[in-house]
């Protein structure tokens, strides 16, 4: 029988993390008493636990407040954020219309788009704060959606663009107003942060966007690297797949917006008031339809441009391109039941038990996973928050890199390729006649056929390496990350 | 992962939510199974496929595992659609319908009925009135693929931060009911994230049979490891006070974790597809 003082002292051995159990019991049995816990031998080994964190990091900074680091985010964040909600001394005048976006926030929610009440708030203000600084000939400014990048995401907002911005557009070879470049954009990392005005797009921007398929980094200055290589950074890129976007996903319900009989070549705009009370709202059901919507932007052709190319003036070159196949001009206002099948799903929110004729309808695009364009009562608004990133229902394969042009292939490229092929030839053949003599052995004996040697496999993806790397690398000379970048994917694909 | 009622302005940088009717249909129903089955841990709310025609609401609810299913939570899923917000059942999968489900194409897109069969109609069996009517071999449906693609992106991306997961005495890895969250640093470090599931990596489930207080840290398998690098995207929030952890290999999934504070959650909302094409995109 031990007294309570041996058993004390059993208890206050040290231990081998330096502590004795008497010491941790003791500041167990304090931290139920402290804190009230009343299933304490219930919760013990969450509670041991706990204590045990704590005392192996007992300078733990009560985080989020006491912590240098997080202190100056926050600062940080909440001074631009706060410079939001200050009051002008005077009201601002001019500047473009914007529209009531905590309104289009309802709608957006409809559709299951919500950026959180506040937040929604703050872009609202950050949006408003803006047009203040713009001349009124943008027009309205419309908040455009959210592209996520991968450290971080782009507020995107919507202006008409100005005729004396965008320059000689002949020159810079970019659409006018009346075509890709209509609109001007800005972005922001978040609401507070400075808006950036994006550069005008191009026609080859739009085409190699096509082709590539990346996220975008959150960066505006960041490379985009890629085959084909695009012709500038991620603030072009981002432009482009904006640009791709808006093309194919700004679409309302018919009656929003008419041809402009007057204006040369067609526009689309917005119909008049009347008309829209006229012909809205409309019951939801009549809404979900690939019928009852249209297009109300202008679809890019595949030249990566809204209209056709201008007719060369008379006694002019005609300019170089690919003329043989022009693009067919598409009319405006096309319907979405023209689309291919599956671009859109339409819903009407509430749906179930919920659903009214006053129910919002909501158009989704399937092939721009994240766009969404509502209609309800007299009102219609599109938006996008994703990736942008197109949906494509087969694995990503970049474009074959185009066939070496002899006056350019270098000394001995043409024996170099008769030789890989030539040996490729060769270890075809042996293959299929070791195969064939494995089958006749193996027939002889009663055996299954065995499968074919797998070391061929890798030895022939050398050789295609190898290859690819002698037509890179005289194709593109110099641009070295080409070259890194197929052989990566190369090897990742292998 | 989420609470509804409480968790959904955590989700507000990754813009997606619940509509209110969906909302609001589902809380009814997370009560409604909560009871009618009694579950022992809360139902939470997993996230949102969104399909074609309509979208799928899943919920799910953790349950002490059996003994021969080891030592983790397991998890009962239930699925509604956004027409219909009663949360039925997921079906329990057989192999063969496991192996149909990885055999659909990977950028098909889900459609939205539950019921719609994703196998070849079977042949009209010939009448035979002297036997008994058999029951028809049941169908390949869209509902199984969704459980099978529910439970994949659950292994891959089920995010847990540290310190959030316990093994109690009797060998059991529960949620910590203490846990206090992560620091502003370490929220930002991915090395302070685990997948929330039983260990794969040799080093993980070694630390599975040590004896003695053992951290999550150590017995479950870091975000870290994963590959190829940057397939986890982690940011901070505007506000800087939370951190935002998303995975490109699945997009849609977003992780949240509020800093200093043991809330934290993740939910899916995205179109059900695997990102096959991730290698070229970073």
């Amino acid at each position: 029988m031990t007294s309570f003082e041996e058993a004390r002292q059993i208890l206050q051995k040290e231990s081998t993390d330096g502590v004795c159990l008497y010491d941790h019991l003791a500041e167990v049995v304090l931290k139920v008493l402290s804190d009230k816990l009343l299933d304490g031998s219930e919760s013990f080994e969450h509670l041991s636990a706990a204590v045990k964190e704590a005392r192996a990091t007992p300078q733990k900074p009560v985080a989020g407040v006491s912590e240098a680091a997080a202190r100056a985010a926050q600062i940080n964040w909440a001074t631009s954020a706060q410079s939001l909600f200050a009051v002008p001394d005077e009201p601002p005048e001019g500047g473009p219309r914007v529209p009531d976006l905590l309104d289009e926030a309802n709608m957006w929610a409809a559709a299951g788009i919500s950026f959180g009440a506040s937040e929604t708030y703050r872009i609202f203000l950050a949006v408003k704060r803006l047009a203040e600084t713009l001349p009124g000939d943008h027009e309205t400014l419309r908040f455009w959606g959210q592209v996520k990048g991968r450290s971080a995401d782009y507020l995107v907002v919507e202006g008409r663009a100005l005729e004396e911005q965008l320059g000689d557009t002949e020159e810079a070879g970019i659409e006018g107003t009346v075509g890709a470049n209509r609109y001007t954009y800005w972005v922001s990392t978040g609401a507070g942060a400075p808006w950036t005005q994006l550069p005008p797009v191009t026609p080859a921007q739009i085409v190699a966007a096509r082709k590539i398929r990346r996220y975008l980094t959150g960066d505006l200055d960041a490379a985009v690297p890629g085959y084909p290589p695009f012709p500038g950074t991620e603030r072009n890129f981002l432009r482009a797949q904006i640009a791709r976007i808006t093309a194919g996903t700004a679409v309302s319900p018919s009656g929003f917006f008419e041809a402009d009989a007057d204006a040369d070549p067609g526009e689309i705009k917005a119909a008049e008031e009347e008309a829209i009370n006229e012909a809205f709202p409309k019951p939801a059901s009549d809404l979900a339809s690939a019928d009852a919507w249209v297009h109300h932007e202008l679809e890019l052709n595949k030249l990566g441009r809204n209209r056709p190319l201008p007719e060369p003036e008379e006694g002019a070159e005609p300019p170089s391109g690919p003329e043989e196949d022009p693009p067919e001009e598409v009319p405006p206002l096309r319907s979405l039941a023209e689309d291919e099948e599956g671009a859109w799903g339409f819903r009407t929110s509430p749906a179930g038990a919920g659903a009214t004729a006053n129910s919002a309808a909501v158009a989704k695009s399937l092939l721009w996973p994240g766009a969404y364009a509502i209609a309800a009562g007299r009102r219609a608004t599109c938006v996008y928050v994703g990736h942008a990133v197109k949906h494509a229902a087969a694995p990503y394969e970049p474009p074959a890199a185009p066939p070496l042009r002899p006056e350019w292939a270098p000394e001995g490229y043409a024996e170099a390729l008769a030789e890989a092929t030539a040996a490729a030839a060769a270890r075809a053949e042996a293959r299929a006649e070791a195969a064939a003599a494995a089958a006749a052995e193996a027939e002889e004996n009663g055996e299954p056929a065995a499968a074919p040697e797998p070391e061929e496999e890798g030895a022939s993806l050398f050789e295609l390496g190898r290859w690819m790397l002698l037509e890179l690398g005289v194709e593109v000379g110099v641009r070295k990350w080409v070259e890194c970048e197929m052989l990566q994917r190369l090897c990742l694909k292998i | 992962m989420v609470d509804i009622m409480k968790h959904m302005e955590f989700l507000g940088p990754n813009g997606y939510s619940l509509s209110q009717g969906e909302r609001a249909g589902l809380q009814v129903s997370m009560v409604q199974r909560q009871q009618e089955e009694s579950l022992a841990m809360p139902l939470k709310f997993w996230g949102k496929l969104l399909a074609d025609e309509a979208d799928y609401l899943i919920c799910y609810s953790l349950r002490a595992p059996e003994l021969e299913e080891g030592i983790f939570p397991m998890r009962q899923y239930y699925y509604a659609t956004s027409n219909d917000t009663l949360l039925r059942q997921m079906p329990t999968l057989s192999a063969e319908q496991k192996s149909l489900a990885a055999a659909v194409p990977k950028g098909q897109r889900f459609k939205g009925d539950p019921s719609l069969p994703l196998d070849a109609e079977p042949e009209e069996e010939e009448a035979d009135d002297s036997e008994e009517p058999k029951a028809a071999p049941e169908r390949f449906r869209e509902l199984h693929r969704l459980a099978y693609t529910v439970a994949q992106i659950d292994h891959d991306v089920a995010v847990t931060p540290k310190g959030a997961m316990l093994m109690e005495a009797s060998r059991r890895v529960v949620p910590n009911r203490y846990f206090e969250g992560l620091s502003y640093e370490a929220a930002g470090n991915i090395r302070n994230y685990f997948h929330c599931r039983g260990p794969e990596t040799p080093a993980a489930a070694a630390a599975l049979t040590r004896k003695g207080l053992v951290s999550d840290a150590d017995f479950l398998d870091p975000l870290a490891g994963d590959r190829p690098q940057g397939v986890w995207s982690l940011t901070r929030d505007t506000t800087n006070t939370m951190a935002c952890l998303r995975s490109l290999a699945w997009p849609g999934y977003f992780f949240f974790t509020q800093i200093g504070s043991g809330e934290h959650g993740g939910v899916y909302f995205g179109t059900g597809l695997p990102n096959t094409d991730l290698a070229f995109m970073l």
